[in-house]
């Protein structure tokens, strides 16, 4: 099936995948890892993020 | 009063406040490291300070993490990194020499000294003696330049060995231990100190393991004593004379005392998907694996990859197995090569990768989807592998190496067979050219940074103006994350070292126009953002501060702030202020108009400030929670102004 171009999550570029600073890879907290941003969908991590004092995530 | 070795390093590096713990102290630091994902930012943070000269006793930066070279964005990092190094006097540790963390461990950790790395894994050299802190990129630099590193004092958390290892029992397991009984959170604001008779048996290397995964538990650090082990861990090196004593006093006391006995523990297992979901490996035996892999910070000893090899030595690994073997240095590396240990891998159906930090930080090695990767790496959060739908085990060499001959999750004590004795090189490998020494002043000061054409400086800041008209650009809701402020992903983070590129991505899942309306606002004395509750929540990266800084934004009004994101808009000259009446939130819209006058009076002489919408009969007021350092930090419009004006006065 084609992919919809026009929904795909920008955070992620529709590959489901984030990364941070260091490079540690993690599931898109925008898209919740499905790579896909439906109109009108929040946008805005259902949890909030966990973080330690030197912001590591804590997930 | 007996100190503990943590007290003590504290102690002798203290600049500033007191030791009690939760009290923000400043800590000279001595050296510092930094990898590639982060040091591009760093060295251009150094740049923009206008530092002349590293100011610590030894700084390295290492090219560990982005070491695939598939297009040209990769190698002119490196190059932009190695005249970086020769230009501020840093060491620079060529790709392939290997992790940073057993690397800087091998030729430059130092016991009594404070360590300060952009990476979280840098608590690893606490192995040595040392205070070593994994810290943001411009905390880095600023220790570079010489400035204090500050923290809140942590407690102490004495952890007591007592006690052997059993056979099949090694280092990971003392760490997969704390982590099941205190999980991912356990360490926060604590620093971990191991003591006691159960240390004889624990090599610097397997101290090391058990120091990385201080990460794991959120602690500030992991402290272990320099004795007689870390001087012949020195000795081996050829750096002997680095090595002094550093125990805790006769009588020294812990904030929360806590033993493990050695000979009680059994091979454990972290399943998916978090370090802290742990539970003996014979709970889990007989599931099925797709890969087993060997190697990364976490596990970069020698003993690490021989034990691996003595297992499956003369075997071969099961059937559709991938075992990976991702070598942490070139000097271990090398060792592993002259004894034959390589071999034995490769002859059994080992893959084997170059020294770096590949796979453990999903750059390379991903596994299949939904299939049982078992990893001596230090995470298994979702997705870390690389692979989304991932599912990853964490374990010791020898459980990873018994499960690779099975193909299945194996207790090694069920495997058979005597546990093998690994003995180290008589005389182990030094290498030392891969890790370049800086170059003397003169010769520094006349080489050019190398920017390829993805490199760019960062554009000069202004001091914080005295009076404030800005609209408010953009208006969002609560738990706004830093992705969503910058996104770090594939089509954005190659551009990390380019302020100017990567600031077009800024807000753009909230809002496309955002990029473009801010462009024009810059000029024309920038802008506002409105937000709800734990705003910046999430990602530490700095760029979530650094690029709508870029774009103009000159203050951020929400209701409450994520504490990481609120330092980082300070340290990048962006004023965080908070709602004082939550309710003013909703009576603001985009497109308003806000004024702030006397900002510089009014934020030293007190905590709230008026703002006035421009228009519309209606004002409102905000509160900040500046201390005295961090209003002289806002007033000169960040940190990096602040190093500025102190090198230009030194050279004055």
């Amino acid at each position: 099936m084609a992919v919809n171009r026009e929904h795909i999550c920008k955070a992620c570029d529709g590959t489901g995948m984030l990364a941070d600073d260091e490079a540690w890879k993690y599931t898109c907290s925008v898209c919740n890892g499905d790579g896909v941003v439906m109109p009108g969908e929040n946008t805005s991590p259902e949890a909030p993020f966990s973080v330690d004092e030197t912001n590591r995530t804590l997930e | 009063m007996p100190l503990n070795v943590t007290q003590k390093l504290i102690k002798s590096h203290l600049l500033s406040g007191e030791m009690t713990p939760g009290e923000e102290i400043g800590l000279k630091i001595d050296q510092t490291l930094t990898q590639d994902a982060t040091g591009t930012m760093v060295m251009l943070e150094l740049e923009a300070m206008g530092l002349d000269r590293a100011k610590t006793e030894a700084s390295a930066q290492y090219v560990d993490h982005n070491i695939i070279q598939e297009d040209s964005k990769n190698p002119d990092d490196h190059l932009f990194l190695r005249s970086a190094t020769q230009r501020f006097g840093l060491y620079y540790s060529r790709p392939g020499n290997g992790v940073s963390h057993p690397v800087h461990m091998q030729r430059l950790a130092k016991p009594g000294k404070t360590l300060l790395g952009s990476d979280s894994h840098t608590c690893a050299n606490g192995c040595m003696g040392m205070l070593a802190m994994g810290a943001g990129g411009i905390d880095v630099a600023m220790a570079i330049a010489g400035e204090p590193f500050y923290v809140k004092m942590p407690k102490v958390w004495g952890i007591k060995l007592t006690g052997e290892l059993p056979d099949w029992v090694s280092a990971k397991d003392v760490i997969l231990e704390l982590l099941r009984r205190h999980d991912v959170k356990g360490g926060i604001n604590r620093v971990i100190e191991y003591y006691g008779p159960g240390l004889k048996q624990l090599s610097a290397m397997d101290r090391h393991v058990i120091a990385n995964m201080g990460a794991e538990l959120g602690a500030t650090g992991t402290v272990f004593p320099s004795d007689e082990e870390i001087k012949r861990f020195l000795k081996e090196q050829d750096r002997e004379e680095d090595w002094i004593e550093l125990v805790a006093d006769e009588g020294a006391s812990y904030d929360i005392d806590e033993e493990i006995n050695l000979s009680d523990l059994e091979p454990l297992i972290a399943k998916p998907s978090s370090p802290g979901n742990v539970v003996p490996v014979r709970e889990v035996a007989g599931e099925p694996i797709y890969q087993s892999y060997i190697g990364s910070s976490a596990n970069p000893g020698y003993r690490d990859f021989a034990i691996a090899a003595e297992i499956v030595k003369g075997k071969q690994i099961a059937e559709g197995i991938s075992f990976d073997i991702n070598p942490t240095s070139r000097q271990m590396l090398t060792d592993l090569v002259k004894e034959s240990h390589i071999a034995s891998l490769l002859q059994a159906g080992a893959r084997l990768h170059q020294a770096g930090c590949n796979g453990c930080i999903g750059m390379g090695q991903a596994p299949a989807t939904g299939r049982n990767s078992l990893r001596t790496t230090p995470r298994n959060f979702p997705g870390r592998s690389g692979t989304r739908e991932d599912s990853v085990f964490l374990c010791s060499p020898e459980t990873a190496a018994a499960s690779a001959l099975t193909g299945v999750i194996t207790d090694p004590r069920t495997l058979g067979m005597k546990y093998p004795k690994v003995k180290e090189p008589r005389k182990p490998t030094i290498d030392v050219t891969l890790l370049e020494a800086p170059p003397p002043m003169d010769q520094a000061k006349t080489v050019q940074l190398q920017k390829g054409p993805n490199i760019a400086s960062i554009p000069e800041m202004d001091a914080l103006k005295d009076t404030l008209e800005v609209p408010i650009l953009l208006k969002v809701g609560d738990n706004i994350s830093t992705d969503e402020i910058l996104a770090g992903g594939a089509r954005v983070l190659p551009y990390r070292s380019n302020l100017p590129e990567i600031s077009k991505f800024t807000f753009e899942i909230v809002d496309d126009t955002y990029y473009t309306r801010a462009m024009n606002s810059r000029d024309q004395g920038g802008h506002a953002i409105v937000g709800g509750f734990n705003y910046g929540q999430g990602s530490s990266r700095e760029h979530a501060a650094l690029a709508p800084r870029f774009l103009g934004l000159k203050v951020a009004i929400v209701k409450d702030f994520a504490r990481i994101h609120w330092q980082n808009l300070v340290n990048f000259g962006i004023l965080p202020v908070t709602f004082v009446h939550e309710e003013d939130y909703d009576k603001l819209e985009q497109g308003d108009v806000l004024i702030f006058s006397n900002v510089r009076k009014a934020l030293q002489l007190r905590n709230e400030l008026h703002v006035e919408v421009k228009d519309k009969n209606f004002s409102f007021s905000v509160t900040h929670a500046l201390s005295e350092r961090q209003i002289d930090i806002m007033l000169k419009g960040g940190l990096i102004n602040v190093v500025k004006d102190r090198q230009q006065m030194v050279n004055a």
